[in-house]
């Protein structure tokens, strides 16, 4: 008979799932900087659905969502879910991971318990219409980030999630390998490769802005699988190195400019030259980093306030402008006629569909991509993981935590 | 010959009815004699001024002509003296990138005939042979001349750049203008559900007329809370956007899901505030689109010439009260093209 709680690590048989279980959990009355707010507990393990899956998770990746999520903004996702008619008082999140399956429910066909898996974020509602309907799931109605806006994450010792979710592990890698990148492998992947014609072909420049960050290096790793060029945008030296290291043709460093935020007034003539100056400096520092004078065909965005106009400026005529956030600021200034008169587009995109998820864990498994594994945590360093993300100071890539794999470097074949 | 021209820039007071040179034309080129010529926006902008565009002067615009042909250059093939002709006002390099990929409005030296070369406001214009297109009999030279800019315009905006569907719901903001109001029937052409906003419910009655299928007027409701109220709160899959400032945050919180924004100029300004939130959240896409290219040209003419798009004419004048005619479109008086015979 399985126990009632088990240790980290300290396997239950196949199949059986305790009552209770370790978690990391957020609270309302602690929202606040993350190495507070992130607090250990035991919780009731969640009971599944027809169409859900307990994955015993091994081990977890760390994204922003989760900073976002200890902070209570912009979203209380306890009181929107709560909302909804959910009845849990706490967050308990987590956006990747690598486990084993250790139950289904009853209308589960596509995995077993047993099978190793990696998970990804996509989260919709099986009778959305738009879904049934066989339509892209990420444009539905219901769509969620799982393990923000949904309960029982990868920060817990079993994190429920849909069966579709489960792409198999690629078997090369170790645990902390296969769950530290998919939430930001697929969101670029799909910003990458998800919007036609803007998808990346041979030959193809793309500026990539924040470089050195879980989703600007995975981006430069499928720029270089594509065929493209990346050029990286880093705002200190030391970064160079490892943008090269990661598949980058040539790498800017952008404190060497002072023209970044809201675009000046056009009718202010000098401040609005003052700023022309900047941004075609950059331009050619994208030409001087490349070795020709090609400018980029895709902006891969994220910072938003600060870069976009710069961005909309060096983007290639006919190119794309493509944003998932906006870690600077959401307030930006678009100059419309650089949008007709070179006839661009700005295109908005978000995490991705089960297609793209497996697409890119298609090339990670052939080795083509690098999931960029910065470094492995213990499971009580949840907390300070955050606030280093916070902080902006924690290591190029993206970090783990061990859940219940005992060590690094298992789980690799 | 005579043209309407000015010889510096300036308001309606430096336009002249008065005689200029006739053109020469070359080899690869054809005289057209200009039977109507539609005014457009860009007629205004280029006697006023655009930075960085210095013209031959004495100067006269007119994009969108339509005529006889009145003489042949010696390497021009299958073009003869007599044509009744509408003229494709592409300029372009024909060997950059862009254009080697047929993608013409994207040219390096993308120009237009009247607004970088001399126009249509005038007796005769010189076009290249391979730009100009034979008109089926019948078909009044009034309705092609007003036809072009805006529906190459149009056209490409919609079909081309924003993938228009059958089923889906397009948003047509300030629909006078020549290039919104022709968008209503294109819009019903592709088997959209065609939504409109003016002030003026003498405009929306005309687009009414055109297909339209929900007309607002925003001067008394508020647009955007309408079409949420109506469409569940879901909006419409493509807005079609030359407002500008005035309508952007509107356009960005009135598109559904995956819908696409496409813009091609903007009356009130192009300065545009966007919460890129919604950008990302709601994954839009936001498109640019100027002109068109060569195959889209013929492409939308040939559905004038089939009769499945109309001509829409607001009114026509004699060249020579062409001042007239400008001030009725700078004050936005017009619903569709005002077009000039010479």
């Amino acid at each position: 008979m399985a126990a009632d709680l088990y240790d980290l690590g300290d396997k239950p048989p196949l199949g059986e799932v305790p009552k209770r279980m370790h978690a990391f959990a957020v609270r309302q009355n602690r929202f606040g900087a993350p190495r507070d707010a992130w607090k250990r507990e035991v919780l009731p393990t969640p009971t599944i659905g027809p169409d859900e899956v307990l994955v015993y998770v091994m081990a977890s990746g760390i994204n922003y969502n989760n900073v976002w999520a200890a902070l209570g903004q912009p979203l209380d996702v306890i009181a929107e879910r709560q909302k909804l008619g959910e009845p849990e008082d706490f967050h308990a999140g987590g956006s990747d991971c690598s486990g084993i399956v250790w139950a289904v429910g009853k209308d589960v066909k596509t995995v077993k318990v047993g099978d190793e898996v990696i998970v990804h974020s996509g989260w919709w509602r099986p009778d959305d219409p738009w879904v049934l309907s066989g339509k892209d799931p990420m444009l539905a109605e219901s769509t969620r980030i799982w393990g923000y806006q949904t309960n029982y994450g990868s920060y817990c010792q079993f994190a429920r999630a849909q069966a579709h979710q489960c792409i198999p592990k690629p078997e090369r890698l170790t645990w902390e390998a296969a769950g530290c990148f998919l939430l930001c492998a697929s969101t670029a992947y799909r910003m990458l490769m998800g919007w036609p014609p803007h998808t990346v072909e041979q030959g193809d420049v793309v500026l990539v802005w924040g470089a050195t960050g879980g989703l600007g290096s995975l981006a430069l790793e499928i720029v270089r699988a594509q065929g493209g060029r990346a050029v990286a945008v880093v705002s200190d030296e030391a970064k160079r190195k490892f943008c090269l290291d990661h598949g980058a043709v040539g790498v800017i460093n952008r404190s060497q400019f002072d023209h970044w935020g809201p675009m000046p007034d056009t009718k202010d003539g000098r401040a609005y030259g003052n700023w022309a100056k900047g941004a075609r400096a950059f331009g050619k520092a994208i030409w001087d980093a490349l070795g020709e004078r090609t400018n980029p065909r895709i902006v891969f965005e994220h910072p938003g306030e600060a870069t976009l106009p710069t961005s909309e400026f060096v983007c290639a005529t006919g190119g794309m402008i493509v944003i998932c956030a906006g870690t600077t600021g959401y307030n930006v200034t678009l100059d419309l006629r650089y949008h007709w008169m070179r006839q661009k587009r700005f295109q908005g995109s978000h995490l991705s569909n089960d297609e793209q998820a497996r697409a890119v864990t298609r090339l990670v498994d052939a080795g083509r991509v690098d999931p960029c594994l910065s470094q492995t945590y213990g499971f009580d360093e949840l907390p300070e993981c955050h606030q280093l993300m916070l902080d902006n100071k924690h290591p190029h890539g993206n970090m783990a935590v061990l859940v219940n794999a005992p060590k690094t470097g298992l789980g690799a074949s | 010959m005579k043209a309407l021209a000015f010889s510096e820039h300036g308001g309606l007071d430096r336009l002249r009815y008065q005689d200029v040179a006739d053109p020469q034309i070359g080899p690869r080129e054809v005289l057209v004699r200009v039977r109507a010529v539609a005014l457009n926006h860009l007629d205004l902008f280029v006697r006023e001024g655009l930075p960085g565009l210095t013209l031959p002067m004495p100067f006269w615009t007119g994009c969108d002509i339509a005529g006889d042909v009145a003489e042949v250059g010696a390497e021009v093939r299958g073009v003869a003296v007599g044509d009744r002709v509408a003229v494709n006002p592409n300029l372009y390099d024909g060997t950059c990138e862009f254009c080697l990929r047929g993608e013409h409005s994207l040219c390096v030296r993308y120009g237009i005939l009247g607004e970088h070369t001399h126009g249509g406001l005038a007796e005769y214009v010189k076009v290249e042979g391979r730009h100009v297109v034979r008109l089926p009999a019948g078909l009044p030279y009034e309705d092609a001349a007003a036809f072009i800019l805006v529906n190459m315009t149009a056209w490409r905006m919609l079909v081309t750049r924003a993938g228009l569907r059958a089923g889906e719901d397009l948003l047509i903001l300030g629909v006078g203008g020549g290039v919104s109001s022709t968008a209503v029937q294109i819009g019903k052409l592709c088997g959209a559900r065609v939504w409109v906003t003016s002030s003026s419910d003498d405009k929306l009655e005309r687009a009414r007329a055109l297909g339209a299928d929900e007309c607002i007027n925003y001067a008394r409701e508020d647009w955007v809370k309408v079409i949420g109220q109506k469409t569940g709160r879901r909006g419409v899959d493509v807005v079609l956007e030359n407002v500008g400032a005035a309508t952007w945050k509107g356009a960005i919180r009135t598109v559904a899901k995956g819908g696409r924004i496409v813009t091609c100029g903007a009356t009130s300004g192009p300065i545009a505030e966007t919460d890129i939130r919604l950008v990302f959240w709601k994954q839009i896409s936001i498109i640019g689109s100027t002109m068109a290219t060569d195959a889209e040209f013929n492409t939308v003419m040939g559905q004038l010439f089939a009769g499945r798009l109309r001509a829409i004419v607001d009114t026509v004048m004699p060249l020579r009260d062409g001042v007239e005619a400008q001030r009725r479109l700078a004050e936005g008086r017009q619903f569709g093209k005002i077009v000039l015979t010479p």
